[in-house]
């Protein structure tokens, strides 16, 4: 068993080396009435990924994620979904897909089981062992005979996420899935997003406008303000070896350090160098050398919101 | 793609597992059992058809309850916030709409039979099968049991034009309360628009819906109850107008951006 899921795993892997990307945005825009929402967004996504989207309240997420699933319509520009138009080949892209667009609204008077017969339904693959598997992967088997309406946000919330991957979907939506969960259901998410992407290889789309989260959950991230897109990066890349970063290095004589290196300032009694990660290495190692005592290096990860604020000016993050 | 019939399936369980359907239907078993022991007491010597004829003036409720599940199937999974997740489905949006509105034509079959059935078989049992002497005849031309057939039939048209109508103002408006509102209203202002626009005085009234609705007036009478219209005029106006309500019902459902 273990063996086969990890084969199917590396399979994934390898494929989704050369294929294409789960996600293509292709200059969208979206005008209503005369206010345009969304400005020419073109987006890939590749597989396999957490990839955040990110942006302040009103900068159109909530609509790009409803002209992904075919919800609105846009006004120019397409979107393909693993190489599916959703414009042109609605039922054949939107089955790749599973999502929770804003709040996970179920059926209050059925129980979540019968909720999730009832997608189940509207689908040829999914059979009742595989229901019974997402239940006991979100932890709900022991409610999950219990109406909906008897149910806590957290637990709506599971149930929202168990319809979206009932499908096993290549492309998992998830509209602002933090709001209203406390720091337990949010660190829960935050656990299953990355064994669905590690066990299924479904790439997660989530959109969210708290960044300190999106750095925890995300590999990568691109930022939209205004309908716009400002920036994609990646995040949490440890063998990201080519970013230059500030370096503090605790040394015994700074300015004989400064003078060997040929570089760097002196800020709060420390010295601060730009460099990477081989760099780190070769200071450290010319360093000691000279006969300088190095107590300390630590490189400076500029959080996501330094990052941020930067880069939208800071005026408009809630 | 999977089985059409598993998506009315699931439009059915949404109706049937909501208690207000089972007080529905326990209401028709009520007036159904309850309504014919009524006549027995009242009225001496009537037939089963006598009794019968006298049931079709409850036959307001199956219309009645049927807009107000009607209305519900679509504005309320708006209202409820639902609908986003059942179109993300792959299915058009045209499929889901016309899964909603079959389970309501089964359900308008369901309550006419609950109501139907069980009258009759009351009616059977308190009643002379055969018609008896103080049955009025009237007019009639036929039988009673023909005539209580032929009004159920035309009861029947009314109720889909009225529960179609329903449907169309929930894809218009998605309010579930305004949707049942308004259709009621439309069906006591009928008579006020057909005296205030009398098809029998002007041409125009003629080809209002309601000078063409309780297909009925056929019964007493070949030209209508205005004089100036036929059996096959009327069907042909309804048909024009239903075509027009569904047309409009499925279109605005598959152009809107649902936010």
């Amino acid at each position: 068993m273990e063996t086969i899921s990890e084969k199917i795993t590396q399979a994934n892997d390898k494929a989704s080396i050369v294929s294409e990307p789960v996600v293509r945005f292709k200059n969208i825009v979206k005008t209503i009435g005369r206010k345009t929402i969304i400005e020419g967004l073109t987006l890939d996504v590749p597989p396999g990924q957490v990839f955040g989207f990110l942006g302040p309240n009103g900068s159109g997420k909530t609509t790009t994620i409803r002209m992904m699933t075919g919800l609105m319509k846009m006004t120019a520009g397409d979107i393909a979904i693993c190489g599916h138009s959703i414009a042109g080949d609605f039922e054949r892209a939107i089955a790749q897909v599973g999502a929770i667009v804003e709040n996970p609204e179920m059926y209050s008077y059925l129980s979540g089981y019968a909720n999730l017969r009832q997608y189940a339904r509207m689908r040829s693959d999914v059979s009742k062992e595989r229901i019974d598997e997402v239940v006991r992967f979100m932890g709900l088997q022991q409610r999950i005979h219990d109406k909906v309406s008897t149910y806590s946000l957290g637990m709506r919330q599971r149930l929202g996420v168990a319809q979206a991957i009932l499908h096993r979907p290549k492309l998992l939506i998830l509209d602002e899935p933090t709001n209203g969960l406390d720091p337990q259901g949010i660190r829960e998410l935050r656990d299953y997003l990355r064994e669905l992407t590690r066990r299924e290889g479904t790439t997660v789309f989530v959109s969210s406008h708290l960044l300190s989260e999106m750095e925890l959950m995300c590999d990568s991230v691109a930022i939209i303000q205004a309908g716009k897109l400002i920036d994609v990066r990646q995040l949490n890349s440890e063998t990201d070896t080519e970013t230059l970063l500030e370096t503090i290095f605790d040394v015994s004589q700074i300015e004989q350090a400064i003078a060997l290196l040929g570089g760097g300032e002196i800020r709060e009694g420390r010295l601060v160098v730009r460099t990477n990660r081989e760099g780190i290495a070769e200071i450290n190692a010319r360093l000691v050398q000279a006969g300088i005592a190095v107590y300390g290096i630590r490189p400076q990860k500029r959080s996501l919101e330094d990052q941020f604020l930067e880069m939208t000016g800071g005026g408009q993050i809630v | 793609m999977s089985n059409f019939f598993r998506l009315v399936h699931n439009e059915n369980i949404k109706i049937h597992a909501r208690p207000r359907t089972w007080i529905m239907l326990g209401i028709l078993l009520l007036v159904a059992i309850l309504m014919p022991v009524l006549f027995r007491f009242v009225s001496d010597g009537i037939g089963m058809w006598s009794s019968m004829n006298t049931m079709l003036q409850f036959w307001f409720l199956p219309t009645v309850f049927s807009i107000a599940v009607a209305a519900d199937s679509v504005a309320g999974e708006f209202s409820r916030g639902t609908i986003k997740l059942l179109l993300i489905r792959p299915w058009s949006r045209i499929k889901i709409l016309l899964s909603k509105y079959v389970s309501i034509l089964l359900f308008i079959l369901t309550l006419y039979a609950l109501l139907m059935l069980v009258s009759l078989g009351m009616s059977a049992v308190l009643f002379d099968t055969s018609s008896s002497s103080s049955d009025i005849l009237g007019q009639l031309a036929g039988s009673l049991a023909d005539y209580f057939w032929w009004a159920l039939l035309y009861r029947l048209v009314d109720t889909l034009i009225y529960v179609t109508m329903a449907f169309m103002f929930a894809s218009l408006f998605r309010s579930n309360s305004l949707s049942v509102a308004l259709t009621i209203v439309l069906i006591f202002m009928g008579s006020l628009v057909t005296l205030l626009a009398d098809p029998s005085k002007y041409e125009l009234g003629r080809y209002l819906i309601f000078a063409n609705l309780n297909l009925g007036q056929y019964l007493a009478s070949d030209t209508g109850n205005y004089g100036v219209t036929t059996l096959g005029f009327s069907i042909a106006v309804l048909a024009v107008y239903y075509a027009v309500f569904l047309g409009l019902t499925f279109w605005v459902f598959r152009k809107r951006d649902v936010a």
